[in-house]
């Protein structure tokens, strides 16, 4: 397993870069699980998202826990809610630093919150039918946090237009998505597929992708694989699915979830990337990684822009990073030169 | 090093993420720039890998430590910046530092007994200023940072002589940094800058616990003195009738007065000077001494004193100099004075320049120091009792000397034990 591929990627030209907005409108806190998105092949967006909290964990050997165990969430003592916001950001072409942002404004859909996650939480960006999406899960709808996948379309605003402290990105529409079949308690992570609208990819191993109907926030399986990788861990949502030359591939997630010895929880995060052909089947998985030697890492985006592979990730959920990965990197670190 | 930039600390640590320096580094970085959530996993990091690679029990503690001011920095976050410092004292318990941020935090919660203990404990240890150097600037000040916790928070828990003690002291460090500065002088504005309150007075029932049992003193019924000063004049003249006094200073007839109870219950006579006209209108109505109103320093006391010798010589002008300036105007070759009170204020005089002055002179004309530093608590020496050696007992200097450094209040002092 390679622990730092973020390493490996400089060693052969590529960049990792931080991803910062303003600390006066984060609070200092968590910037976390970005998602990239090339809109119109014009310029580049982010989806950046801020939370209210700091993660702390511990690791190696775990001699600093804090009073509540290696992994906790330090929040507001006054505000028992762990808030997500989100910022839209376009990058700038040449440094792919954040040259601009603005909070989203949800205030025409606004709730308060009846569960502890309150907001959109690791929103992908997507555009489909010319609309731009960010899509992520929404658990502060119902008292017991039942998470489901929204869309929530979001439009620009001309700067000529804007009040004073209007923001220019605006949720003009909210989608929540009821999945199919029997009823779950948390969806989440599910996968947009950028050149099919309203698909994603649900669950990868086997590969199950659901389509959505936008007018009853409804979905529907589409398509169910039929091979079943055996003696991994579960194959957790991650970035948007991208096409690369004949094949579909995005980065996910899987996690050891698990508990100390006091019975305080914890949790191992590794990535791999996924290659399927365009009938579904999967092609290649990647080994599992991480990015940069973090027990606690999430990737939400990718695109690819100049050839080069852009992968967007958060750091513990306190820091956000762009990873450039070189076009002639690809195939190796995407792991279709690999016999896994 | 901490002058690096972000991309710069970034590729130092992709390089070999688990080096502790590397990671401190880019904490660093980040908590410069505000980004005090992403500081965090580097310095928790930090910690962790300084002990497990480098047993680097320095770096580990300084990283805790930038990890409590990270989630000081983001606020209500009160539980984890005394987890992390609480893990930092054991860590290193013989380092100020995490002690001082642990007072600092409880203050700001105005947990005060709290803060006010971990600041003794601070200012206890051995070292303050260890050998070992941070690699960065914790906001620990240095040892009066602990003074400082312990004069606010002794305030709070009803320590206010302590308190005002301390702040005056605080006040007299010039190696203090400038925010400190500000605040010993707002908080000293705030609490006031007046040591006294009621005069400590003696009654008769006190009479069985007094050092010396002076002739008379069983017959008084009650002092009249701001700190016992009347009670020391009559122990060190034995409870001599039909003494006489200069003094100089007088304020008002009978509350917290110095000669009343010499005048009234052993025939005293004597000169009352002061410059306030109401003060010496109002005496004059009520005592049998002659006044004069005047500023001490312009008097001319060759004309003043008809007699060679004095019982006593009260000196208590303000501010301290005019007190000074006023016994240099005194006449010590040609007049002796058996017991002299003298008021150095030393609690406001941040130089000692007035008590170090005032002791060098009455002492080249044959005064001898009993007590030194009276208060009228334990910590606000304001006052020196001298004699002259041909004109006191021998035997009752021996019993009352007492010359210490340490603030002496004037009641513990005048008696076996505290009534």
């Amino acid at each position: 397993m390679n622990r730092n591929l973020c390493k490996k990627v400089i060693f052969e030209g590529g960049t990792t870069i931080p991803l910062l907005i303003d600390p006066k409108y984060s609070k200092g806190l968590g910037l976390m699980n970005p998602s990239i998105f090339i809109d119109n092949n014009t310029r580049i967006l982010l989806n950046l998202r801020n939370i209210n909290y700091t993660l702390y964990h511990c690791e190696g050997q775990q001699l600093f826990n804090n009073r509540w165990g290696p992994l906790s969430y330090i929040h507001p003592e006054n505000d028992m809610h762990l808030r997500t916001f989100n910022f839209m950001c376009e990058l700038d072409i040449n440094s792919l630093e954040i040259k601009n942002y603005c909070l989203t404004d949800t205030s025409a859909f606004d709730k308060p919150p009846l569960w502890d996650f309150a907001g959109l939480e690791d929103a992908r960006l997507v555009n489909w039918n010319n609309k731009l999406y960010q899509c992520g899960v929404r658990r502060d709808t119902t008292p017991n946090g039942i998470g489901r996948m929204e869309l929530s379309e979001i439009v620009e605003k001309d700067f000529s237009e804007l009040k004073e402290n209007e923001c220019k990105w605006k949720e003009v529409s909210r989608i929540r998505i009821d999945p199919p079949g029997s009823p779950t308690y948390c969806e989440k992570n599910w996968m947009p597929i950028l050149d099919m609208p309203y698909h994603f990819v649900k669950w990868t191993n086997p590969t199950e992708i659901v389509k959505v109907n936008i007018l009853t926030g409804t979905s529907q399986q589409v398509f169910l694989g039929k091979s079943h990788i055996e003696g991994v861990s579960d194959f957790r949502g991650g970035s948007q699915v991208i096409n690369w030359k004949k094949y579909r591939i995005c980065v996910l997630h899987e996690v050891k979830l698990f508990n100390n010895k006091l019975s305080q929880k914890d949790a191992r995060y590794m990535h791999r990337f996924i290659i399927w052909d365009k009938d579904w089947n999967i092609i290649k998985i990647s080994k599992p990684f991480s990015f940069m030697d973090g027990e606690i890492e999430f990737a939400c985006g990718m695109t690819i822009y100049k050839k080069d592979l852009l992968i967007t990730f958060g750091f513990q959920d306190n820091a956000a990073y762009l990873l450039r990965i070189p076009n002639h990197m690809i195939e190796e670190i995407i792991g279709l030169k690999d016999n896994v | 090093m901490y002058n690096m930039n972000l991309n710069t600390a970034l590729y130092n640590y992709l390089m070999d993420p688990k080096n502790p320096l590397y990671n401190f580094t880019l904490g660093k970085v980040y908590e410069d720039i505000g980004h005090t959530a992403a500081a965090a996993s580097f310095y928790i990091r930090t910690g962790e890998f300084a002990t497990e690679f480098e047993d680097n029990e320095l770096l580990t503690y300084e990283a805790l430590l930038r990890l409590a001011l990270c989630f000081e920095h983001q606020s209500s976050r009160v539980f984890t910046v005394k987890g992390t410092l609480l893990r930092a004292i054991s860590l290193m318990p013989e380092r100020p530092e995490a002690y001082f941020l642990l007072s600092r935090m409880h203050e700001m919660c105005k947990e005060w007994q709290e803060s006010y203990t971990f600041a003794i404990l601070g200012e206890n240890l051995k070292e303050h200023e260890p050998k070992e150097k941070l690699i960065t600037n914790v906001e620990y000040p240095g040892k009066y940072g602990f003074t400082f916790e312990r004069a606010v928070t002794a305030w709070w828990i009803g320590l206010w002589d302590e308190s005002l003690y301390l702040f005056r002291e605080l006040d007299k460090n010039p190696d203090m940094k400038w925010n400190y500065i500000t605040l010993v002088k707002n908080n000293l504005n705030n609490i006031g800058n007046n040591i006294f309150k009621e005069p400590i007075l003696y009654y008769d029932l006190y009479y069985e616990h007094l050092k010396v049992k002076f002739p008379g003193a069983i017959n008084i019924k009650q002092n009249y003195s701001q700190c016992y000063q009347d009670m020391f004049v009559l122990t060190m003249l034995n409870g001599k009738q039909n003494g006489k006094f200069l003094e100089i200073g007088c304020g008002r007839p009978f509350y917290g007065n110095n000669t009343a109870l010499l005048e009234k219950e052993f025939k005293w006579t004597g000169i009352s000077i002061d410059i306030d006209k109401n003060v010496i209108d109002e005496f004059s109505k009520v005592r049998s001494a002659k006044t004069i109103c005047a500023d001490a320093t312009k008097l001319n006391y060759d004309e003043i004193l008809e007699d060679e010798n004095y019982d006593y010589l009260q000196l208590d002008c303000d501010p301290p100099i005019v007190t000074y300036n006023t016994l240099l105007k005194i006449p010590l070759e040609s007049h002796k004075f058996a017991v002299i009170t003298f008021e150095h204020d030393h609690y406001i005089d941040y130089h000692s320049e007035i008590r170090t002055k005032s002791r060098k002179y009455l002492e080249s004309f044959g005064y001898e120091l009993v007590v030194a530093n009276i208060a009228p608590d334990n910590y606000n020496s304001f006052e020196d009792w001298y004699v002259h050696l041909d004109l006191v007992e021998k035997s009752i200097i021996e019993k009352m000397k007492n010359i210490s450094d340490k603030s002496k209040r004037s009641d513990k002092f005048m008696f076996s034990r505290i009534c």
